[in-house]
C-alpha cells in the first residue's frame, strides 16, 4: 500500500506534468519563467518521491485520525451553498440562513442559535454598513 | 528627524488612538481564541481598513498583529490551550502558575514582558529599517532575483518540518504567482479566459482562504467538545517591583532573541518563544522552578514572541521580504494603500511610515493597559465553542474576500483556496511558504528577465556584484543549515548515551 507521502509525490508529479503542458502552449518569452519553475518543481517532486519510497518502512502518523467526515462534508457543503446563495438572497438573508443551518447541524441549543444568528447579522450591519460603510454582497432579493 | 516627529504627533491623533485601542482589543480576542491566528486576524481586517487613511489602516493592522501575539498567552496561561502557536512555550510555566493559584501573576508577567519585547523591538524597527532600506537602493534586477531566492530558501528551510516539503510549498507558490499577465510582454498566462485573473490570483482572498477558511475546516473535522472554562483569578495581576527586577534581564535577553529571529524570514514567533524560554532557564538562578511555574519562564517566552513583531517588519518594509505569514499579509495591506516596501517608504512615504512606527509603539502601550486591566475577561471569551466560531469565521471571511474589489469571484477564490489550504495543512506542507512565494515570485521573475534582457541573454551579471554573492552564499547556508542543525542535535543526543554506556 502506498504511504501518504508517496501519493503526494505522484500528485505533485502529475501537477508538474499539467503545468508543463499549459506552459508549452504559451509564447516562448512568456513561457520562460514558468518553464524555469516547472524544472525545479519536477526535480523536487522526483526527490520527494524517492525519499517517500525510501522511507516507506517508517511508521506514518495517521493524517485523518478522529476525522468526523460527515460533519466536515456538511460544513464544506454549507459554506459552498452559502456562497452560492449570497447572489440570490443577499448577504444578510443568506448569512442568517447559513448560521441557522450550521448551528442547528452542530447541535447548538435552539435559543442560543437564534440569538447568535440575529446578533451576528446585527453586529455586521452596524459595523460594516453603518460605521465603516463597506459594501456587502447584494442579491436579487435584497 | 522632522518626519519622525511628525509621525509621533500624528500617531497620537485621536482617530489613530481609537484605531489602536480597538485593533489591539480585537487582536487580543483573536489571539485568545484557540484556533484563530494572528495571520487570520490581520487577513480579515485588511478589507475593514480599505476605506481608512493609510496611517490609520497600518496602525490598525499592527494593533491586531501585536494584540493577537500577546492574546495567545491568555488562554495558554488560564486554559492550558495556547491561543496561537507562539504561545505554546508560555503554557509550560504559565499554566503551572495557574494550578498553584498564581494565574494573576502569570498574566501580569506575560503582559509586562510582552510590552517590553514589543516596545524594544519598535526601537529596533526605528534604528535598523532606514539603513537597510538605503542598502536596497544599491540593488539591481540581478540582486533582486537573488534576494527572492534567498527569501524562499530561508522560509522553506526554517519553518517546515521537512525541508523538501517546505521547498515544494514555495515552488507551488511561485507557480501560482505566474497566473495573470506576463510582466514583460503582457501575454495572459494560465487565465483560461477569466478576465479577473489578468492581474493574478486575488492575493487577499487567497490569503483569507489559506489561513481562515482552512481553519474552519480544521475545526469542522473534529468532534465538537466543550472547552475548559477559565476560573476567577485568586491573586493580583500587577507584579511587585522585586518581581519586575527579577524578570527584567530575561525580558531584555528574549527581546534580542525575538528581534533577531523576527528579522530572519520564516523563523517566527514559535521558534523565538522556545529559544527565549530555554535561554531564560539557562541563565536563571532558580532553574528548579522551570516546568513547575516560573515567572522567568513566562517572561522568556512572551518577551521573545512579542519582539518578533517589530523584528519581522524590518525585512518586510525595507526589502519586501516578509518575516512571517502575518507580515506577508501586512505587505498586502501596504500594497492596497498604494505603498511599496523599499527606500520609497522612507522618502516619499516617510510621514506615513514613521506614523506607523510610532503607532506600533502606541499599540504596545495599549496592549499593556488592556492586558493588565482586562486580560482575564478575554479568557472567558476563549472558551467559546468551535461550533459557534465556525460560522462566524466563515461569514467574516466572505466579507473580507468580497470587499476589496466588490466581486463574488474573489469569494469563490477564497473558498477554493480554503479547501486547498486544508489539505496543505494536513499534508504538512507550508502555507506560509506559499504566501511568501506569491510575493517573491514576481520580484524574482522581473529580476531574472530584466537582467537577461539588459545583458542580451548572458547569465554573467548574476554573478558579478558582491551583494549577489553574499545573497547566493546566504541562500546556500540557509538551505543546508536545517540539515546541519539536525546532525548537530543528533550528535549532542548520542554523546550522553555513549558516555552512559561507558
Amino acid at each position: 500500500m502506498k504511504t501518504m507521502d508517496q501519493k503526494l509525490g505522484w500528485i505533485l508529479l502529475l501537477m508538474t506534468g499539467g503545468f508543463y503542458y499549459l506552459t508549452s502552449q504559451l509564447p516562448k518569452d512568456a513561457a520562460f519563467y514558468p518553464l524555469f519553475i516547472t524544472i525545479i518543481l519536477a526535480a523536487l517532486s522526483i526527490l520527494f518521491l524517492i525519499k517517500a519510497y525510501k522511507d516507506s518502512n517508517v511508521e506514518e502518523k495517521p493524517l485523518f485520525k478522529g476525522l468526523e467526515l460527515k460533519q466536515l462534508a456538511f460544513i464544506t457543503a454549507a459554506c459552498g451553498g452559502y456562497v452560492a446563495l449570497i447572489n440570490v438572497l443577499g448577504y444578510f438573508v443568506a448569512t442568517f440562513l447559513y448560521f441557522i443551518v450550521v448551528l442547528f447541524g452542530l447541535k447548538v441549543e435552539r435559543n442560543k442559535l437564534i440569538i447568535i444568528s440575529i446578533g451576528f447579522c446585527g453586529f455586521i450591519f452596524i459595523l460594516f454598513k453603518l460605521l465603516l460603510r463597506v459594501r456587502l454582497p447584494e442579491g436579487l432579493i435584497i | 528627524m522632522s518626519d519622525i516627529l511628525y509621525g509621533l504627533m500624528n500617531a497620537l491623533n485621536w482617530i489613530n488612538l481609537i484605531a489602536a485601542l480597538f485593533s489591539v482589543s480585537a487582536g487580543i480576542l483573536v489571539g485568545a481564541l484557540p484556533g484563530l491566528s494572528a495571520a487570520m486576524g490581520v487577513a480579515l481586517l485588511i478589507p475593514v481598513t480599505f476605506g481608512m487613511p493609510a496611517d490609520t489602516a497600518l496602525i490598525s493592522l499592527a494593533g491586531v498583529y501585536c494584540g493577537a501575539v500577546y492574546g495567545g498567552s491568555i488562554s495558554a496561561i488560564l486554559l492550558h490551550t495556547p491561543g496561537t502557536s507562539s504561545a505554546a512555550a508560555t503554557a509550560l510555566d504559565g499554566y503551572q502558575l495557574t494550578l498553584r493559584g498564581k494565574a494573576g501573576k502569570a498574566l501580569g508577567t506575560a503582559t509586562i514582558s510582552s510590552f517590553i519585547g514589543g516596545i524594544l523591538s519598535t526601537i529596533a524597527l526605528y534604528l535598523l529599517s532606514p539603513p537597510l532600506a538605503k542598502l536596497a537602493l544599491s540593488f539591481g534586477p540581478a540582486e533582486y532575483f537573488w534576494l527572492s531566492i534567498f527569501g524562499l530558501t530561508i522560509i522553506a528551510g526554517v519553518s517546515s518540518k521537512s525541508i523538501l516539503k517546505g521547498l515544494i510549498s514555495g515552488v507551488v507558490g511561485l507557480a501560482i504567482s505566474t497566473i495573470g499577465m506576463d510582466p514583460i510582454t503582457g501575454v495572459p498566462r494560465f487565465t483560461f479566459g477569466v478576465r479577473y485573473l489578468l492581474d493574478g490570483v486575488p492575493f487577499t482572498a487567497m490569503l483569507i482562504g489559506l489561513f481562515s477558511m482552512s481553519q474552519v475546516l480544521i475545526m469542522a473535522e473534529s468532534k465538537m467538545k466543550d472547552k475548559a472554562k477559565a476560573k476567577d483569578l485568586e491573586d493580583k495581576v500587577m507584579l511587585s517591583w522585586g518581581e519586575i527586577k527579577r524578570i527584567l534581564p530575561t525580558c531584555l535577553r528574549s527581546t534580542v532573541i525575538g528581534t533577531v529571529t523576527g528579522i530572519l524570514p520564516g523563523a517566527g514567533g514559535t521558534i523565538a518563544a522556545y529559544m527565549g524560554y530555554n535561554e531564560a532557564k539557562r541563565f536563571s538562578k532558580h532553574k528548579e522552578e522551570f516546568g513547575q511555574g516560573s515567572i522567568e519562564g513566562v517572561a522568556g517566552a512572551e518577551a521573545a514572541n512579542n519582539a518578533v513583531t517589530g523584528g519581522s517588519l524590518i525585512p518586510t518594509l525595507t526589502l519586501g521580504i516578509p518575516g512571517n505569514s502575518v507580515t506577508a499579509i501586512l505587505l498586502g495591506g501596504l500594497i492596497i494603500q498604494g505603498m511599496r516596501s523599499g527606500p520609497e517608504l522612507f522618502t516619499s512615504h516617510a510621514r506615513v511610515t514613521y506614523t506607523f512606527f510610532a503607532g506600533f509603539a502606541v499599540v504596545n502601550v495599549f496592549m499593556l493597559f488592556v492586558g493588565l486591566f482586562a486580560g482575564k475577561y478575554f479568557a472567558k471569551v476563549a472558551s467559546v465553542k468551535d461550533s459557534i466560531l465556525i460560522p462566524i469565521v466563515f461569514a467574516l471571511s466572505v466579507i473580507g474576500s468580497f470587499s476589496i474589489y466588490n466581486r463574488m469571484f474573489d469569494v469563490w477564490v477564497m473558498f477554493i483556496f480554503g479547501i486547498i489550504g486544508y489539505f496543505v495543512k494536513k499534508l504538512d506542507l507550508n502555507p506560509a511558504a506559499i504566501v511568501l512565494a506569491l510575493i517573491l515570485g514576481p520580484i524574482g521573475e522581473s529580476g531574472l528577465r530584466r537582467t537577461l534582457i539588459l545583458s542580451r541573454g548572458s547569465y554573467a551579471p548574476f554573478f558579478t556584484s558582491t551583494v549577489s554573492w553574499v545573497l547566493i552564499i546566504m541562500s546556500i547556508v540557509s538551505l543546508f543549515s536545517p540539515i546541519l542543525m539536525e546532525k548537530l542535535a543528533e550528535g549532542r543526543a548520542s554523546k550522553p548515551k555513549a558516555e552512559t554506556n561507558k
